[in-house]
């Protein structure tokens, strides 16, 4: 039987990198991986703005509340807040996608 | 009198004008989580410039894009942009920009777009003006 947290451990550790959770439910230090990327917004004549997504993906495990909308995640001195929260569909991870304070 | 181009002098004037409208000014290029909506921002892409006479002075058409940004729900998106567009034309066009002969909205665009999730809805709404100004041979920071 194939241990789904532990392989989704796995599979994070090598780039997870430490963060602060202060959520409405608790608080917490987790690791996860960040990652960002850009879409340029098309079609609108004007000065160039990128939607930049950045995501932060965490062990489900890591948290032993409910993460929330509206909660704030600190990165490497950078203060978050959590735009949405995805999890995935093995419930072992959550994708929290992150909007800059 | 400034020492910058008559583009930036008409740009400056068009940011406290985005201002003026209730709108926070920000200076492009940009990552949308770096402005705080909603906002304007002020871009003189294309333009055009005409020898009038042999001392020198020059007739220049330029276009300036305003692009607007704001947040809100999808049952009022588009208000929210057009009431902006509204206070935004207003100021834009009620008093003259010194240096500016003629201003001219050109054409106007509006584009939706909500996050992956389909949570957010931003909309952006550009006007796009024709400005036309005159300069001397040898002196773009002077409106003639």
């Amino acid at each position: 039987m194939i241990d789904l947290e532990a392989a989704a451990s796995a599979a994070l550790d090598p780039w997870a990198i430490d963060a602060s959770y202060v959520g409405a439910n608790g608080s917490a230090s987790i690791r996860g991986v960040l990652s960002s990327g850009h879409q340029r917004v098309e079609g609108q004549r004007g000065p160039a703005v990128n939607s930049r997504r950045v995501e932060f993906s965490v062990l489900s495990s890591d948290f032993d509340f409910e993460p929330r909308q509206g909660d704030t995640l600190t990165i490497e001195n950078v203060l978050y807040e959590v735009a949405s929260i995805r999890p995935d569909e093995e419930g072992t991870q959550h994708t929290l996608v992150l909007k800059r304070v | 009198m400034s020492d910058h181009h008559v583009r930036r002098q008409i740009r400056d004037e068009f940011r406290a004008r985005i201002e003026a409208a209730g709108l926070n000014s920000f200076k492009g290029p940009r990552s949308l989580d770096e402005i705080d909506l909603p906002a304007g921002g002020v871009l003189t892409d294309d333009e055009s410039s005409q020898l009038l006479n042999m001392q020198g002075m020059k007739s220049r058409v330029v276009d300036v894009a305003v692009l607007v940004i704001v947040e809100a729900g999808p049952d009022e998106i588009e208000d929210v942009l057009d009431e902006y567009a509204a206070k935004l034309e207003k100021k834009l066009e009620q008093d003259p920009i010194e240096g500016v002969k003629q201003l001219e909205l050109t054409s106007t665009s509006m584009e939706l777009e909500s996050d992956e999730e389909g949570n957010r809805w931003y909309g952006y709404l550009s006007l796009v003006y024709q400005a036309t100004y005159f300069t001397r041979h040898g002196a773009p920071t002077v409106a003639a």
